[in-house]
């Protein structure tokens, strides 16, 4: 192969790489903590999506739909929310691939109490942001999260599935 | 806060996903607040409560109008847990002290007052007897 084609083709991968790279959120909690009206405002469904509306967004509402904590024997009110706010279910082995600008984010349950949300950022680890307070990389046993599946999650313990966000397709409020 | 009327609003940290119960407290309750406040910061300086974790009680988060704060002299915002007052003023630097004034127990009444006993029950924060 003549050199020039394979530095033409080594750019190109690299290229794509960095853009691909560009579609996951890096894990940087100063973001979300340094700010208090930022922090106080945003909860885990803000943090999973890397969107900051400020008003402690809940799956769904952008579109009409109400979850609620009666709603919550189970995944499944809360999971259709997140459909119709245009996160896209996904197999949590298999990722969110390349295709798209998006990242990987994966829900749970509290039964008939709450709903939390995971985010996977660039380096391949999981981070969240409970509620009010600030983000943070580890679980409740103050481990780095390698998989919410595994990580102890406390009360969570329905376990929801895997999504991809593609930022330029998602609403929430 | 937009709401004149709302010189001090309590957020119950209690839920990651869905919106928290907030109380707003009345003029009498502003006051007693401000004294208890005023009887402990500065007293006795801590190191900051251990991180909450999922599922746990994330505690009070007390944020007082930029008026009312300045007229009272006490900090806009400030959080409350596991006997520790941290004056958030100062976002990134917040100062703990020891709640010597027991304001949690005072917050802890007044949600119950509020209709909130048993959501706080639930992530195991009881009214002292």
């Amino acid at each position: 192969m003549k050199k020039w084609f394979a530095d033409f083709i080594k750019k190109l991968v690299e290229a794509a790489a960095n853009w691909i790279e560009k579609c996951i959120p890096v894990y940087d909690p100063g973001i979300w903590n340094n700010n208090a009206s930022i922090m106080l405002t945003n909860n885990c469904y803000n943090y999973g999506c890397d969107i900051q509306t400020n008003t402690f967004a809940q799956p769904g509402r952008a579109h009409g739909i109400i979850v609620t904590r009666s709603d919550l024997i189970n995944c499944e009110k809360v999971h259709s929310a997140a459909l119709a706010d245009g996160l896209k279910d996904v197999d949590c082995d298999k990722g969110c691939g390349c295709e798209k600008c998006q990242h990987q984010v994966a829900l749970v349950v509290s039964p008939s109490w709450d709903y939390h949300w995971y985010r996977k950022d660039r380096d391949g680890k999981w981070s969240h942001k409970m509620g009010n307070t600030p983000a943070t990389n580890l679980d409740n046993s103050g481990n780095v999260i390698t998989d919410p599946r595994t990580a102890n999650r406390g009360s969570y313990t329905i376990f929801c599935g895997c999504f991809c966000v593609d930022k330029s397709m998602v609403t929430i409020s | 806060m937009e709401d004149s009327k709302e010189m001090a609003k309590v957020t119950l940290g209690i839920f990651s996903g869905l919106p928290n119960p907030e109380m707003i407290l009345t003029e009498e309750n502003i006051i007693k607040y401000a004294e208890m406040v005023k009887s402990t910061v500065g007293k006795e300086d801590v190191y900051g409560p251990t991180p909450t974790k999922l599922g746990e009680f994330y505690g009070f988060m007390v944020i007082v109008s930029d008026d009312k704060a300045k007229e009272l002299g006490i900090p806009k915002l400030a959080n409350i847990i596991k006997g520790v007052f941290a004056d958030m003023t100062i976002h990134n630097e917040p100062k703990y002290w020891r709640d010597l004034s027991r304001i949690e127990q005072f917050l802890i009444g007044l949600a119950y007052e509020n209709g909130f006993a048993d959501l706080l029950k639930k992530v195991g924060v009881k009214r002292s007897e």
